[in-house]
């Protein structure tokens, strides 16, 4: 419900209202693909269809991360008026990322078709435990994140130049193939580095990236997920009169 | 815990560090993490311990930062106790005002269902109730209307109704009726006693002594961060409007030689003509020297009782010799309204030629006022009334503490007698 109201009130007034929702990601995806289908990977057929999948990834989780990070603090005046759970009003945040991303999903699946991609479904179940985990991790991080932001209110500057380096440190604009084997190691200490070359090789190759990674992830995400819930718990304890 | 007891708060310690410099972004701690964060600490709850029964009506008041909201939030959930314990035996209303997460960009319906999943309503309740919803708020006509066109009487009816449709056990109201007409307040207050009777408990912070006197069944009287007083609400309230004149007293101490601007509007004559006629005094052939309020004793009064007989005694010093000049006094209480006003003329007190020098007058009064704080005003002028040859305002102050007459609230105690008749 707060979700919706959220969705409602982000892009009432704006005449073309919910189209923003795509619009945004979709505008620098048209600004990339031009730039870097021409002139760096002419020779990649699935150029573009490989930025798309790894932009709706990324836009996902950044828009996610956020939101969910500044939940907090933008409800400020009802949390200190009315008793509702942190965590309510963090995952309804973050909700509204995921719905949008919905719709992006839908469109990812048009470019798909046109490409003549037809993924079975098999490597659809796998890229959903992706995007599954890619939700986990931002609402994760914003458990962590939205306390603290209410101590450190700069923290949304330092998150938003962060972005940026992980953006350019994740196989979005050019494939993983095109970094030495070093650096690559390098690039998978990024989380996010994982998830969206191993969805772009599921959706668009057919292929079933090494599941034992799949594993060590979750392996460490699920104590990440339950400390940030702890986290969480002890620090609603005097967060409103911070506020 | 007893059944009957849904609130038990039992020690409770609430205090907040309020630090002498901000800290709030990460380069702030950063560029100065040398220095030592100085923090000063308020205590906004001290000790406290009570116990609300099931289907009480009960009150809370205090002065301005006394603590009350603070408590209000800790029985809400927001706040956490530093020490001591809250317990609530039942479902509570999460929120202390109305219309909390109101959004003015949306239709009164949606504003509805909106505040109604904050307050913890389902949908399907929510369907359920909607149309009760709109015919209490009494908004049928505007309810597609943006909430941003609504009035703020419209805004307080449409949360109401929202709100006591979310049918907890125990409601939390924080002044909430501060707005909205008298009618709405009456239909307000008949839900309460309604609720009252269905056996839910209401917990009111209010300031307005009226309501809480009518409704409560008992009252805490919050008194800088601490209880002062629990139990029925006559003597909380008195204990409360007494403590008020004292404090206010003690704050004012000497400054009543202070010329306060009197506001005469309350009393039909309009201050600027009172100011016209003060510039006409041409030359000041008479002046006010002393302005004393004393007991019979001749010693100046202190906490003058109900029916006790003070004087005020007034001293005047001529430099000429005049004819038939008119003395008076007035009375006003602290909000400036003239109580009393008496001088020569209309007592028929004949005061024919006085010579040149210093005469006195005196005022013997019976005390028929309530308890608190006044202020004596004095005056003469020449018998047209038009020139003032003198005009002290507010130069002397006393105090009437009837400590043994609590409970009454009027402005005046007038000496009465009730005779009842029970005719069968």
């Amino acid at each position: 419900m707060l979700a919706k109201t959220d969705l409602k009130m982000r892009y009432q007034g704006s005449w073309l209202g919910a189209i923003w929702v795509f619009l945004k990601p979709f505008c620098l995806f048209l600004v990339l693909n031009f730039v870097f289908s021409n002139l760096f990977f002419k020779d990649n057929p699935t150029y573009t269809i490989r930025l798309l999948v790894g932009l709706i990834l990324w836009f996902f989780f950044s828009e996610a991360t956020t939101v969910g990070m500044n939940s907090l603090l933008s409800k400020s005046e009802i949390l200190k008026k009315i008793f509702i759970p942190k965590w309510i009003i963090i995952i309804s945040a973050t909700v509204h990322s995921a719905l949008a991303f919905g719709f992006n999903l839908f469109i990812l699946f048009l470019f798909l078709f046109a490409y003549n991609i037809f993924p079975d479904f098999i490597d659809l179940g796998v890229f959903l435990i992706y995007i599954i985990l890619i939700y986990g991790i931002s609402v994760t991080f914003s458990f962590f994140a939205a306390p603290l932001i209410v101590r450190f209110r700069d923290l949304n500057q330092i998150w938003e130049v962060l972005l940026q380096v992980l953006f350019y440190a994740s196989p979005i604009i050019y494939p993983m193939s095109a970094v030495p084997p070093n650096v690559q190691t390098l690039l998978y200490l990024n989380p996010m580095t994982l998830l969206i070359e191993y969805s772009k090789v599921a959706l668009i190759d057919g292929v079933i990236a090494r599941f034992d990674h799949l594993l060590i992830f979750i392996a460490i995400f699920i104590p990440c997920f339950l400390a940030s819930l702890w986290y969480l718990k002890s620090a609603s304890k005097n967060l409103i009169e911070n506020m | 815990m007893n059944q009957d007891i849904v609130i038990k708060v039992d020690h409770l310690t609430k205090s907040f560090s309020i630090p002498h410099e901000q800290r709030n972004t990460i380069r702030e701690h950063f560029t100065s993490f040398r220095k030592k964060m100085v923090f000063e600490t308020f205590a906004a709850l001290e000790n406290i311990s009570f116990e609300v029964k099931r289907g009480e009506f009960f009150s809370i008041i205090g002065r301005n930062g006394s603590g009350k909201s603070t408590l209000l939030k800790l029985l809400a959930g927001i706040y956490s106790p530093d020490q001591g314990s809250v317990i609530v035996n039942g479902e509570i209303s999460p929120f202390l005002e109305l219309g909390v997460g109101f959004n003015p960009e949306l239709s009164g319906k949606d504003n509805i269902f909106l505040n109604g999943t904050i307050l913890g309503l389902s949908r399907f309740e929510l369907d359920r109730s909607y149309k009760k919803i709109v015919n209490f708020s009494e908004l049928n006509r505007f309810i597609d209307l943006k909430v941003k066109n609504y009035s703020s009487g419209m805004m307080v009816r449409l949360a109401f109704s929202v709100a006591i449709h979310a049918d907890k056990e125990i409601l939390l109201m924080d002044e909430v009726l501060a707005v909205g007409d008298v009618n709405f307040q009456v239909k307000c207050f008949n839900v309460f006693e309604d609720f009252i009777k269905e056996g839910k408990t209401i917990v009111f912070v209010s300031h307005d002594p009226g309501t809480v006197q009518k409704y409560s069944d008992r009252v805490l009287y919050l008194e800088s961060a601490r209880a002062a007083f629990i139990g029925p609400p006559n003597e909380a309230l008195s204990r409360y409007m007494y403590t008020d004149v004292i404090k206010d007293s003690e704050k004012e101490g000497d400054e009543t030689d202070k010329v306060v601007a009197a506001n005469w509007t309350d009393t039909g004559t309009s201050r600027d003509s009172a100011l016209d006629q003060k510039e006409n005094e041409a030359e000041k052939f008479v002046e006010i020297t002393n302005v004393q309020v004393i007991d019979e004793q001749g010693k100046p009064a202190v906490d003058i009782i109900h029916g006790q007989v003070y004087n005020i005694h007034v001293d005047y010093q001529l430099s000429k010799d005049l004819n038939d000049l008119i003395f008076g006094i007035i009375i006003y209480d602290q909000k400036k309204r003239a109580l009393f006003t008496t001088n020569t003329f209309s007592e028929k007190v004949k005061t024919g030629k006085i010579k040149k020098g210093k005469i006195s007058l005196n005022y013997r009064i019976t005390n028929y006022l309530s308890s608190g704080k006044y202020m004596v005003s004095a005056t003469v002028s020449d018998k047209t009334q038009r020139i003032f040859y003198d005009w002290k305002d507010e130069v002397q102050s006393f105090r009437v503490s009837n400590m043994e007459r609590l409970g009454r609230f009027g402005g005046v105690d007038l000496p009465h007698e009730i005779e009842l008749t029970k005719i069968n």
